[in-house]
């Protein structure tokens, strides 16, 4: 590494000197964990704003639904912004906006106010994700990647939550509004720590991926023509897809499951699920970091090593479910968080091998087309099993 | 809940397919530069 910073995209050193790298490693993860906490938090409020305005299901969902639709088209624009100006400045402004929509929650006065206030949340959190990964990927050595984004993408499982626990207790404690204040303070607190945090210049284009980008539009259709012809990126987003169908289902389901088969309580069954999210979470950390120690002695073992950790996965869920009324209930869990604890193993590396694939001047775009295949298709998907698989219906 | 677990072994298919071209991907933009932008720099050591 030159005395200036100068690091070759596959880079195995600190690009901002180690210090540097760990305190912007601090402040990304701990707004991800904050990201989430504002984004679940109104899920635990529903019981008393569906009291206080007399709302129904169907208003209490669109209050979560307009922050993911808000994100999904949000994303690949900002992350297309912040390529092409500032990955830190960016990251400072979608922490204002949304620990200030968040806070603005506080002091609606009916359910549109409310409505418009998600909106934003959801607009100042589209793309921070594919921004920090693009940012720590950047700013770390290449053999530590797909640790690194599995921490930070395990930030979410962790702040959502926590979003849910936290309000209810704010809530009991104080009123449901001041639980939007309360948890909206940290994200302005840490926007502004924010601007202490070194970035890495933006990077020159090729001169077609420069026409390229100029607008949405034309970006969109160079992704596409991209994926036909970086095979790696392709056949990666549609793998990181697939697998977490099978994470997405049975974090949406498990409650359910565990309630209708095995009679347990709603709010005991929700604790156990969240056990099992827990397990995913410390799961995409130690598969990461198994992948970045195997790609060590050859880059394609990183995919080779989740390759066989879909399959174990597999081999544990399939047989758990399927044993159904033949294990006992607490086998049957215990297998079920082991299953938990194996699915997450794509989580760090596959983002870690589009980041690796993208031109460096791209990544937060690339890591953003990662989102939108796994949000479309993964996350989307999941919660649909009933098509094609045995759930007695309520 | 029994079937879906299935859909690991699809995830498997494409990593698999994922992995033959991945090598050769990652060389293709892996001489591009990436700099830092200007932080406080060491101060020089005297001679």
């Amino acid at each position: 590494m030159t005395s200036h910073g100068l690091q070759m995209h596959g880079g195995d050193d600190y690009l901002i000197g180690k210090r540097g790298a760990w305190f912007a490693f601090a402040m990304t993860i701990g707004l991800m964990l904050v990201d989430y906490i504002d984004r679940q938090v109104i899920v635990s409020l529903f019981p008393y704003m569906k009291l206080e305005w007399a709302l129904s299901d169907k208003q209490l969902g669109a209050l979560v639904s307009v922050v993911s639709i808000t994100v999904a088209l949000g994303a690949l624009p900002v992350a297309l912004l912040a390529d092409r100006y500032s990955r830190v400045k960016s990251i400072v402004v979608m922490a204002t906006v949304w620990s200030l929509a968040s806070i603005s929650c506080m002091f609606t006065r009916n359910y549109s106010q409310m409505f418009v206030a998600r909106a934003f949340v959801g607009l100042g959190e589209a793309g921070y994700g594919s921004v920090g990964a693009a940012l720590i990927a950047s700013i770390f050595p290449a053999r530590m990647r797909s640790v690194l984004l599995a921490a930070f993408f395990a930030a979410a499982s962790v702040g959502s939550v926590l979003g849910v626990m936290l309000g209810g207790l704010i809530a009991a404690k104080w009123g449901w509004k001041a639980a939007f204040g309360v948890v909206g303070l940290p994200g302005l607190v840490l926007a502004l720590l924010y601007l202490k945090v070194r970035d890495y210049r933006t990077v020159a284009l090729t001169p077609e991926l420069d026409r390229a980008t100029k607008s949405t539009g034309s970006t969109a259709k160079f992704i596409v023509q991209a994926l036909v012809r970086s095979p790696t990126m392709l056949w990666v987003c549609l793998g990181g897809a697939a697998q977490l169908i099978v994470v997405s289902a049975v974090w949406s389901w498990l409650p359910s499951f565990l309630n209708r088969y095995h009679g347990v309580e709603p709010a005991r069954a929700a604790v156990e699920a969240a056990l099992v999210v827990m397990c995913g979470a410390l799961g995409s950390l130690v598969w990461g970091s198994v992948a970045d120690r195997m790609a060590q002695r050859r880059p394609r073992n990183k995919l080779l090593t989740i390759t066989v950790l879909c399959l174990v996965a597999l081999a544990v869920l399939l047989p758990t479910f399927g044993g159904t009324g033949s294990l006992a209930p607490s086998t049957q869990f215990a297998l079920i968080a082991l299953g938990g604890f194996m699915m997450t193993c794509t989580v760090g590396p596959v983002s870690a091998v589009v980041i690796d694939v993208v031109h460096p001047g791209v990544r937060a775009t690339g890591a953003s087309v990662l989102a939108l295949f796994q949000n479309l298709f993964g996350l989307a998907l999941g919660p649909f099993p009933r098509a094609c698989c045995r759930m007695p219906s309520a | 809940m029994t079937l879906i677990p299935a859909f690991g072994a699809l995830a498997a298919i494409f990593f698999v397919v994922a992995a033959r071209s991945y090598e050769r991907d990652m060389q293709r933009v892996r001489t591009v530069p990436v700099d830092a932008t200007p932080g406080h720099e060491p101060a020089a050591q005297p001679a």
